[in-house]
């Protein structure tokens, strides 16, 4: 953004908080929730990280300290254990629908 | 009374800029965790079989250097790939494509490859690639996976970069009558963008 934007706030007096609520953010909200999407985004699509540490059960679980599983991570426990297309063509289906 | 509108805004703003201070904070003390218990904990392992033998069966000794191997030979074949692609792909974006439908529509399909999962873009070369072209497992299969996941990124990239360039600049290189198109980006766009 052009800093003549934020310096003319702060030239009327207004404190940081105010650039930034007022002036700041407007100015990037477009782009704000494109970053956020992105992020989004790649959380969701985290493998490694989560398939390390979620557990992995075949259960839906009832409390948040039980171990699950994801969408990514069951894909990539599953794929090379995967002998029958069936269970294959499953795995993929269900990457199609995360995507 | 204006004295008390003063006090207020006064404390906003000083809790606002706290709050920011401490989320960055935050953020700052989870890397610096990290980074220290990688070191702290990393550095009794390393020794010199780690880089030059490879992993043996579990108990027995070995080291790391087929996975660092591997690592250094995929992501150099995919880089290679993802580099000629991105890079004119943005470059076409930035110079010639401008706002027309057909570039509207790269930058839209561009842009949700970006955020693309990991997982979904391997399903996809294993279908393609481990499954019918060519028939097993591969390096190559690996790198164009890779490729796959840094194409939009260096795209997007080095089109916001070029589009930072000055508009100055590149009228410069138009002004010039011999420096059209290719040219003009060679000589003015890409020198310059190519350090960021």
């Amino acid at each position: 953004m052009p800093p003549q934007l934020r310096e003319s706030g702060y030239g009327m007096g207004s404190t940081s908080y105010e650039v930034v609520t007022k002036i700041t953010l407007p100015y990037v909200r477009r782009s704000a929730v494109g970053a956020v999407m992105l992020g989004l985004g790649r959380a969701l699509g985290e493998t490694m990280a989560v398939t390390f540490i979620i557990g992995n059960s075949h259960d839906v679980p009832t409390s948040l300290f039980a171990s699950g599983s994801t969408i990514a991570s069951t894909i990539a426990n599953e794929f090379n254990e995967a002998t029958s297309p069936m269970h294959s063509a499953a795995l993929i289906a269900l990457g199609s629908s995360s995507s | 009374m204006a004295s008390l509108r003063r006090v207020r805004r006064t404390i906003t703003d000083g809790a606002f800029t706290t709050f920011c201070w401490l989320a960055t904070g935050v953020a700052l003390f989870a890397l610096g965790l990290i980074l220290w218990s990688l070191v702290t904990q990393g550095i009794g392992g390393l020794n010199l079989d780690v880089f030059t033998r490879p992993t043996e069966p579990s108990g027995s000794p070995g080291g790391l250097l087929n996975a660092i191997v591997g690592s250094i030979i995929t992501c150099a074949l995919a880089m290679i790939m993802a580099v000629i692609v991105g890079v004119l792909a943005g470059t076409w974006l930035a110079e010639y494509g401008g706002e027309s439908l057909y570039a509207k529509i790269i930058r839209f399909l561009n842009d949700i490859l970006l955020s693309a999962p990991s997982v979904l873009v391997g399903l996809f070369v294993y279908n393609i690639l481990v499954a019918h072209v060519i028939g097993h497992f591969s390096a190559i299969s690996g790198s164009v996976a890779l490729a796959l996941i840094a194409v939009p990124i260096i795209t997007r990239t080095t089109e916001d970069v070029l589009k930072l360039q000055p508009t100055a600049l590149r009228e410069s290189g138009w002004r010039s009558a011999p420096l059209t198109g290719p040219r003009s980006a060679r000589f003015s766009g890409v020198p310059p963008a190519a350090a960021s």
